[in-house]
């Protein structure tokens, strides 16, 4: 009696730690799809005031019937229009549709890039509105 | 008694038992310090403290941290430095530079006045608060191959090779893109020209056809691209001089890097 308590005490130890057979090694269901932090795009068709409001329709149309069908072309991180939105939001419509025509003119330019801004690791411009606000 | 005889013998053995392992301790983490294993060698070294507790230990507790970029913790150990004066002279110069690095400039200060390293940073310290001294007081405690270096960031700092954003913005109101050439974004401000004047040819010949709705659109884009010129070159200006006082504190902490913070090291490790 000892003797087979003793043998089923020390066999439970291994019994605890053996391989689980009953676990299928398998492949695990993969997904090719690429995340795409930098659109964070958020369609609005409501604004806290009539400028807002039309900017930021006019951007939601702009971004569902154009620029998600065309795809991610914009060179820059955030992308123009991301940056019209960011650059109104953080100073005034005046101001920030100024800093977009800026940008914008940068965005045309198609030299000397590499020199005067970060390059991302998906390989984009870094150039976000706080660059260019100070108080 | 027969116990008691055996454990009169046996306590020698005991008690060398612990001194041996203590100074295996003190070896133990004096390996880990020469390694460079600075954190743990911090912790090794604080567990011998309760019972070795000497200038050197404490030195070489406050260079682990300083080595991990731990400064509060460093000055905390380098303060302990008291006895030995050579030590004690080394550590305060090490508080010192670990002010420094942790950019409380305002704690800097020479208590010994034969340290001529900590007057050397201290000086520096007053340029990066942007209080420089009098170039001659500055100059002072430099050697005359550190006074070409030294004269070379003073200058910097008194005369900073910066542009002016307002004559930006009105080089830009004069000519498109004139304001971002004079902040060195050449590429940009030839494209600025370029779309500006575009656009307003553009206006021109739909206003000179008597195109209405054309003219407006385009002298609309027009002054958004024109205003938008200014505004960016007025920010370029002021997105170079940030660049210069970076690049210039930059510059000026890889040199004194390279320079040890005027410190001489003393050679723990072999």
């Amino acid at each position: 009696m000892r003797i087979s308590f003793l043998i089923i005490f020390l066999f439970s130890g291994i019994n605890l730690f053996a391989q689980t057979d009953y676990q299928r090694w398998e492949k695990k269901p993969y997904n090719l799809t690429k995340e795409n932090l930098s659109v964070q795009r958020e369609y609005k068709f409501t604004g806290d005031n009539a400028i807002d409001f039309v900017v930021t329709s006019g951007i939601s149309l702009y971004w569902f019937f154009i620029s998600d069908l065309d795809g991610a072309n914009c060179p820059y991180e955030p992308s123009c229009s991301s940056f019209l939105v960011q650059s109104i939001k953080k100073t005034n419509p005046l101001t920030g549709t100024i800093l977009f025509f800026d940008r914008f003119t940068r965005d045309m330019n198609l030299f000397d890039r590499d020199v005067n801004y970060t390059i991302t690791k998906r390989g984009q411009l870094y150039d976000p509105p706080e660059h260019y606000i100070f108080n | 008694m027969k116990y008691f005889f055996i454990c009169v013998l046996l306590f020698p053995f005991t008690t060398y038992g612990q001194f041996n392992q203590i100074h295996q301790r003190l070896s133990f983490a004096d390996y880990l310090f020469c390694s460079r294993d600075y954190l743990r060698a911090a912790e090794e070294f604080d567990k011998i403290l309760p019972e070795i507790h000497n200038d050197t230990i404490f030195i070489k507790i406050g260079l682990s941290y300083y080595n991990i970029k731990d400064y509060p913790n460093s000055i905390k150990y380098f303060s302990m430095v008291k006895d030995e004066p050579d030590l004690s002279s080394y550590a305060n110069e090490k508080i010192m530079v670990s002010y420094f690095l942790n950019k409380e400039y305002k704690l800097i200060k020479f208590y010994n006045p034969t340290s001529r390293g900590i007057m050397k940073l201290f000086n520096y310290s007053l340029l990066i608060r942007n209080y420089p001294p009098d170039k001659s007081i500055f100059l002072r405690p430099f050697d005359e191959e550190e006074k070409i270096e030294a004269q070379r960031f003073y200058n910097l700092k008194i005369n900073p090779p910066t542009k002016s954003s307002t004559l930006a913005a009105i080089m830009s109101a004069i000519i498109p893109g004139a304001g971002k050439i004079y902040t060195n974004r050449i590429s940009d401000g030839i494209t600025s020209l370029i779309a500006t004047s575009l656009l307003g040819y553009l206006t021109y010949t739909n206003y000179k056809a008597d195109h209405k709705a054309r003219t407006y659109i385009f002298a609309g884009l027009t002054g958004f691209f024109y205003a938008g010129n200014i505004y960016g070159s007025f920010l370029s200006a002021k997105v170079y001089n940030q660049k210069i006082s970076e690049d210039f504190n930059l510059n000026l902490n890889i040199y004194l890097e390279g320079k040890n913070y005027f410190v001489t090291e003393p050679k723990f490790c072999k």
